[in-house]
Formats: structure tokens, sequence, C-alpha cells
């Protein structure tokens, strides 16, 4: 162990400070969630269970949960199957594009949720597409492809073309190859890709708030919730979407990071 | 050999095909759809293809330029706060800490995953009238009345928008302070740089394309910022973005908050032209 | 900048294929295909309406006396009802409830279907002032017929400001950051112009508009917020952000609940009025079952609930009849009383008003 400088020490300080920043607001909510009271504020009185009971007797919260559960569901489907097709089809067969590609392919990151939710709005409204939830997971696919692509692209920049190469010399089938060869590489990188996907569908606000029907998600109701009246089941729900979109990517990350970080140390 | 050939079409068709398609139906056609509609307009809750470029001359009154300009300045404000906030964070976990870099990276990123809606409404919580930090002041004897200014305010929009995108700025930061060679570094301290010269002279204008990419991350949301601001801007505190979501689920103009989008894309483009530009790590050619 | 942008950190490694393709079937397990939601049971509308109409008994009372299951989705101004219904909601809702001046919009936007007058037999039970009241018929066809009349007015904490009477309230600097309005231009820019003492306000010319919006300017150092929804305001008050508010009737019963000693005005200078009914979507494929429902808020048993529970003046003499005196007097039900109201009318120059409103709002 080698003493520490002073310099370390505050950038360390800072960065527990930053931390402290960004988790301290969630924290709240967290606590407030598990207050016998019926207003947010201090003093905390007791602990209680009961606006996670009330959640869970309430039917348009049990709606939104399955909405959310089917609309983040299909929306992995569809952003990881195309994303994945995607991201091969350029490795393989317009490798020299790939750079310009990819940054055509991450366009819709680059593009504010607001104004893509406005713009698939007008275009469903000029074509007669009615709204529903089929309209919503069409415009979560497009806000979860980019991610996908990339992440798929990224794996396969690492990738041995000579395996597939070796293939096809033996006289392995196109299909074969992808699904002997290709696939199994590519599984860390669909499920890092579908993992992201299902989060970004499940707290996705915005492109919601214009492309939805009658039916709600759970960002819905909770936006709906704070301009309804703010009770304390908001902080039940609040809570429960963050829990799962940190375990969902928190798995993710914890293994990306990890595999890495030891990467980067062997290569030292 | 035409065979092979012929199949290679094929498969590029079958993996290239259906994602071309979805992102040109779901993404281009959209977008288009609304650069056309930014040259129509409403006639009686009805819209008419009338080609015009009215939409455009009422952006460019005093009172649209306003807004747009006050969410450029906090759009900008936010950039500069995150990247002050952000590159020490981003330093410290890239070059300072081997041990928890792991852990901090996964604290620091997590976040960022999580909703943004749900973020905006703790902050409601925290800056209301009766929310934590006036109860801390009012507890401490700070100030008798509750502070009026913390929510429904720009000082709100503009805390709550960094607390959001702070992890925007660092993730790419630390992405390029990572990969920097420590021998470049070493080096530079065997030169008789002091610490504070290396970082100066080296480290700082090496990540310049990091602080680029996480400035603009955190610009083009703030940009577009409509959740943030609809909830804790109230009347003082008006984003171009809750105007463009006004015009399409209050005011049926659709024409016109298309020609905002654009407009904002514009702003976004230009600002991402600028970033990138300043961020170019010196002596690498235009 | 795909350089830059590395998300090769987001790469996993390490993981089996088995653990990942299991991984990847729970996931994709979960998506099932939407089912486009078919109405099983023939008795669902799908009601586009304001949020105090969607509250909890009256979905009850509709499904308990006529047997109708009410889905509310809700709006929280005109215009946000037009703007939904014209982007794709009528393809969505069966009955909206709009305010009367807008009923001649919709039915020019060709967003509204016409009702059977003969199916509304509660009809007879309204004050005469309602049962033929304007703008709800448009080219001899009937729209809707209201079931409840009110007034915006101001909402004030009698505890903190004391009795009020006046408008002066809402521009007192006593109450500075204390002070509410609706974002809402008929509202707003109407109460200036009464204000100002303007007799027709919404026939206001542009020296007229200029001088509200000079008055509404010089008040923004005042106010707290320009409320959108109901529920922003009641918040605001009961957390006492705000002390006065101009509001609907809506927010009080719940203020007392919550144990706020919530008064409420119409000031000397006037308030504005508003009439409410029950209307059919334009395509709706139960138009028959609209009717119904919109003839049974006419009813007797509805107005009563409604006044007892949200303290609203129903249309129906039979509803008030039923409802003691002392109650009457205290909501201040008196069709008399509706002289002393500007009722929302559509300005001939409505598009200068939605400018006025954003250049208050922008000042």
């Amino acid at each position: 162990m080698k003493a520490h400088s002073s310099s370390t020490i505050l950038l360390g300080l800072w960065t527990a400070f930053v931390l402290l920043f960004l988790f301290a607001p969630l924290f709240l909510v967290a606590v407030f969630s598990f207050n016998d009271s019926s207003i947010s504020v201090f003093p905390i009185r007791a602990f209680t269970l009961r606006w996670y009971e009330s959640l869970a007797a309430n039917e348009a919260f049990r709606t939104a949960l399955a909405n959310s559960l089917i609309v983040a569901g299909a929306t992995v489907v569809f952003a990881t199957l195309l994303g994945m097709a995607a991201g091969v089809g350029v490795h393989r067969y317009v490798p020299r594009l790939r750079t310009a590609l990819r940054s055509g392919a991450s366009l819709p990151m680059m593009v504010p949720h607001l104004i893509l939710g406005i713009a698939l709005l007008g275009f469903y409204n000029l074509v007669a597409i009615d709204l529903s939830l089929t309209t919503v997971i069409m415009g979560h696919s497009v806000v979860a492809f980019p991610y996908v692509f990339l992440i798929v692209s990224a794996r396969l920049v690492g990738f041995d073309p000579s395996l597939e190469e070796a293939a096809r010399d033996l006289g392995a089938s196109t299909a074969r190859i992808f699904w002997e060869i290709t696939l199994p590489l590519l599984a860390p990188a669909i499920l890092t890709a579908a993992l992201i996907s299902f989060t970004l569908s499940f707290d996705e606000v915005v492109v919601t708030f214009f492309t939805t029907g009658t039916d709600n998600t759970l960002p819905m109701v909770i936006w709906s919730m704070l301009r309804v009246g703010i009770t304390p089941e908001i902080n039940a729900i609040a809570t429960l979407t963050v829990v799962v979109s940190c375990a969902m990517a928190g798995v993710a990350e914890v293994i990306i990071r990890r595999s890495r970080l030891t990467a980067a140390k062997k290569g030292e | 050999m035409a065979a092979r050939k012929t199949r290679q079409i094929a498969a590029a068709t079958a993996f290239l095909g259906p994602p071309s398609l979805w992102i040109g139906a779901l993404f281009i056609l959209p977008m288009a759809t609304m650069a056309l509609l930014s040259f129509w307009r409403v006639v009686d809750y009805n819209i008419v293809a009338d080609w015009t470029l009215a939409n455009y001359e009422r952006l460019a009154r005093p009172l649209y330029l306003g807004i747009f300009w006050r969410t450029i300045k906090i759009a900008l404000l936010v950039t500069v706060i995150c990247a002050l906030v952000g590159y020490p964070v981003a330093y410290f976990l890239a070059r300072k800490t081997k041990r928890f870099q792991l852990i901090l990276l996964v604290l620091v990123i997590l976040p960022l995953w999580t909703s943004y809606l749900v973020r905006t409404y703790a902050w409601m919580l925290i800056l209301g009238t009766n929310g934590a930090v006036n109860q801390a002041l009012q507890g401490l004897g700070l100030t008798d009345t509750p502070v009026s200014w913390l929510l429904y305010s720009d000082f709100a929009v503009t805390l709550a928008l960094v607390h959001i995108y702070v992890p925007f700025f660092i993730l790419p930061l630390y992405a390029v302070l990572e990969k920097l060679d420590p021998r470049l570094l070493e080096a530079a301290k065997d030169l008789g740089g002091g610490r504070w010269r290396t970082f100066l002279h080296v480290t700082l204008p090496l990540s310049l394309p990091g602080v680029a990419t996480g400035c603009l991350f955190v610009f083009i949301p703030s940009m577009g910022a409509f959740v943030t601001p609809e909830l804790l801007g109230g009347a003082r505190s008006i984003m171009i973005g809750s105007v463009v979501a006004q015009q399409f689920g209050v005011a049926y103009d659709y024409p016109l908050g298309s020609a905002m989008s654009l407009t904002i894309l514009a702003i976004i483009l230009v600002a991402a032209t600028l970033f990138l530009r300043a961020g170019r790590p010196a002596g690498t050619a235009p | 900048m795909s350089e830059t942008l590395d998300l090769n950190l987001l790469l996993p490694a390490g993981m089996s294929r088995r653990q990942a393709m299991r991984a990847l079937a729970a996931t994709m397990s979960t998506a099932a295909l939407p089912g486009t939601a078919l109405a099983q049971a023939d008795r669902t509308l799908n009601y586009f309406t304001w949020s105090s109409w969607g509250e909890r008994p009256f979905l009850d009372q509709a499904k308990a006396k006529v047997n109708l299951d009410l889905k509310p989705t809700f709006y929280s101004s005109s215009d946000e009802m037009m703007a939904k219904l014209r982007g794709g909601g009528t393809k969505l809702y069966d009955l909206i409830v709009p305010v009367q001046n807008y009923v001649p919009l919709a039915v020019r936007a060709n967003l509204l279907e016409p009702l059977d007058p003969a199916k509304m037999t509660h009809r007879k039970d309204l004050f005469p002032e309602f049962q033929n009241y304007p703008q709800w018929t448009v080219d001899g066809k009937l729209y809707g017929v209201p079931f409840v009349w009110g007034a915006n007015a101001i909402a004030y904490n009698r505890k903190v400001t004391g009795d009020i009477d006046s408008m002066d309230a809402l521009f007192d600097p006593k109450w500075k950051g204390r002070i509410a309005l609706r974002d809402e231009p008929e509202d707003s820019l109407g109460l200036a112009a009464l204000k100002l003492g303007i007799k027709e306000p919404y026939k206001m010319d542009e020296k007229a508009l200029q001088e509200v919006k000079k008055l509404l300017i010089s008040q923004k150092p005042l106010l707290r917020a320009y409320w959108k929804n109901i529920a922003d305001v009641q918040n605001m008050i009961a957390s006492g952000e705000v002390v006065v508010a101009w509001t609907m009737l809506a927010v009080i019963e719940p203020l007392k609940k919550a144990g706020i000693d919530a008064g409420w005005v119409w000031p000397r200078e006037g308030a504005i009025g508003w009439s409410e009914a029950i209307s059919a979507v334009k395509g709706t494929k139960k138009l028959a079952l609209v009717e119904e429902y919109a003839n049974f808020t006419l009813s007797p048993e509805h107005g009563e609930m409604m006044a007892r529970y949200l303290g609203y003046a129903p249309a129906s003499k039979a509803s008030v009849d039923r409802l003691e005196p002392e109650l009457v007097k205290s909501l201040g039900i008196d069709p008399k009383a509706v002289n002393r109201l500007t009722f929302k009318d559509n300005p001939p120059n409505r598009s200068r008003w939605n400018d006025i409103w954003n250049e208050v709002k922008a000042a």
C-alpha cells in the first residue's frame, strides 16, 4: 500500500460526494415509500408496507405493470433481433461501411426522445395507424435498436473472421455457420443488449406519452399520478421501478465491467 | 461463382433488409413526415398540405426566440456544470483507484439506467415548500418562511438536469481517460512537469475528445428536455420542449411543433459540430 | 463520434452459451404479443374526461345503476381534449365531456356524433335554463344536455388570508409567491378582463387584449405558478405553497377533508361560468350506450351524488330537490345566479388569445 496523495484523497472525496448527490434523492423516495404517513415530509414516523399493499390492490397499477412487461418484453425481442441482424449483416457484408453505418445507426440516439415521440405521432396520424401498445412497442424498438446494434458491433470487432471462413471452406452452410459459430460468440452481447433494451423500454416516458392509446405503462401511471395528486403510492411505484432497472442494468454492468477490467489488467 | 455471389446477396438482404425497413419506416419516415408537416398549416383542426413558411416565421417572433434562447442557456449551463462536476469523478475512476474501480464505476452508471421521471420526482420531494431542504433550513433556524425559489424555477430544472445527465458526461470521458498511456504521463512527470502541469499540458488536452462527447451527450437531451421542466419549471421556467409538446398534446398545431423540433435538431447539429471540433485532440488534421 | 461513444464498455464476457440462451429465453417468454383490448363485455365505454368525472364514485355508480363499465382517460384542458381527439382519439374513445363553447368547434372538426333527443328522458327534470342551453345544439342537432354547471372563481386558505370577496387578492403583494392562476387563456385572460371591468371578455378587441396582457404581466412576480391540472392547484393549496388561487370548486371538498380551512368565492368583479355534458365521439360503435349514460347523468340520483361528493351544482332541479336546503345554500346552487357569471365563449380572434397568453407566460 502506498500512501495516497492529498489530491487523490480530494478526488476520492469529490467522487463520494457526487455519488451521494446521485443516490440520495432515490434513497429519499425509497425511505418515504416505507414511511407511515400520507404526506412525504420529515420526520419519518414509522415503518410500514401499506403503500406497497395498496399498490398491490390497485387495479390500475397491476394493469400498467402487465402492460409495461408486455411492452418491454416485445421491445427486447424486436430490438434485439433487428439490432443483431444489422450488426452481423454490416460486419459481414459491408465491412467497409462499418464506421459510417455505425454513426448512422446511432442517429436515433442523437434525437431527443421528445422529437422521436412527436415525429412518430405525426406519422401514425398521417398514415392512420391507431394508437395502442403496439405503436408504443414500435417506438421503443426504435429507441433500443441503436444500443443493440452498437453492442453487437463492438463484440464483432474483436471477432476472428477466419473461424467463419474455415467453416465455409469445410462446406458449412451460411445458416449453419450462423447458428454454430456466430450466435454462440454473440450470446453475451445479445444478453447485455436484451437487458439494456428491457430497461430502456421499462423506464421510457416521452415516446410512450405521445404514442400510447388508452393503455398505460408504469411510467405513465407515475406521470398521471404526479398530475392527479401525489400520494405515497408514487414513492412505492418509483422505488419498484428503480429496483427493477438497477437489478437489470446492474447485472449487465457488473459482468461487462469485470470482464473489461480483467481483460485490461491481463493486457498490461 | 455467380451462384455464390447471388447467395451472398440473398444472405446480406436477409440480415440487412429487416432492420433497414424497420428503421426506415419508424425513424426515417416519421422524421421526414415531421419535416413535411413543418411547411403545412392547420385550418379548423385540420392539417392542410398548403406549402408555407409561416411556421418558421412564427418561430422568429420574440416570444419563441426568447424561449429558444433560454433553453440554449439552460442546456449550456447544465453542460458546463456536468463537465465541472463530472471531470474529477471520471479522472478519479480512471486513474486513481484500482481497488474500487468496478464498484464505483457501476455506481456512477446505474442511475443512468433508472427512470428520469422518478429522479425528477425525487427533486419535487426535496425542493418543495415542505421539502427536505426547506425543513432543514427552518430546522436550523436559517429561515422562518420556506424558500420558494427552490422549486418551480430555473434553479430546480438546472439542478435536476445535472443530476440526471452527469453520468452521461462521466462515462465517455472515463473511457478516454482510462485508455491514456500511463507511460506518457510518467514521461511528462520525469521531464519535470509537476502534477498540475502534467495534467494541464498532457492529460487534459488528450482527454478533450471524451469531454466533447460527454458535453454532447448532456447537451442533446437537455435541449430536448420536456419531463423535467414540465414538472419542476412551473410558470417561471419554460423550456422549448414543453412548448413543442404543447403543440402536439394541447394546441393541435403539429406544423408549428414540427418546425420547432427541426429547429431544435438544427441547434443540436451545430452544437455537435462545435463540440466535436473543439474536442479534437491537438495536432490532428481538421 | 462513434469512436469515443465507447459502448464496447457494455460488453460482457465469460458467460456460457447455455447460460446466455436460457436468460434470453426467459426474457423473451415475457413478450407475449399485446392483444388489442377487445371489449369482453359489450357495456364497456372508453371515457375521455376531466379527472373529476372519472373518480371512483362516478364509475361505481355507472356500474351499479346502468351497468356500464367506464374506462376513463383524462384531459386537463379543452384544448387538450380537442388535440387528443384530433390526434387519433376518435379511434380510442366513445364519449367525452366538453365545455359548451367547444361543442361548435368539435362539430365543425367532425369529432362529435349527434344524440337522439328522444332518449334524453331526464331532460324535463332540468332547470328550464339548462334544458335548451345554447351551443349544445349545432345546426339543429343535439350534441349534449348539460348535467352540471359551475363557475371558475377564487379558492383561498381562510386561515392565512381571512375572508376574501374581490379579485384584488389575486393581485395583492401581501401574498407574493403564494398566488396561482390557471394555465389556460380563456380563464386567465377572462378573469383579467373582468378585473379591468371589461363587460364582454370574449369579445375583446386588440386594445383590450393588450391591457389584459399588461395586467397579467405585472402580476407575474406575485405568482407561484400557472397550474395546469386541478390536482396541481389542490396540492399547492394543501401544502401551503399557495393561499389564493383561481380554480374550480372541485378543489374545496378534498381540501376541507385534508383539514384546510378552504374558502370559495365568486368575487364581486365576476366569475367565469361553464356547463358540461356527455357527448358522443364521432364514429363510436356504442352510440346507444353513450346516450344511455348521457341520460343517466341528468337523473336525480347522479346529480345528488355529484353535489354531495364534489359540491358541484346539478343542472337537474330534481337532483337539487333531494338536497337539504342548507346544503343547497352553502353550495350556492341557485340557477338565478347564472346571470352573474360570464359563460365561456369562443373569441373570434382565438389564435390572438393563444399568442397573448404565451407572451404573458414567457414574459
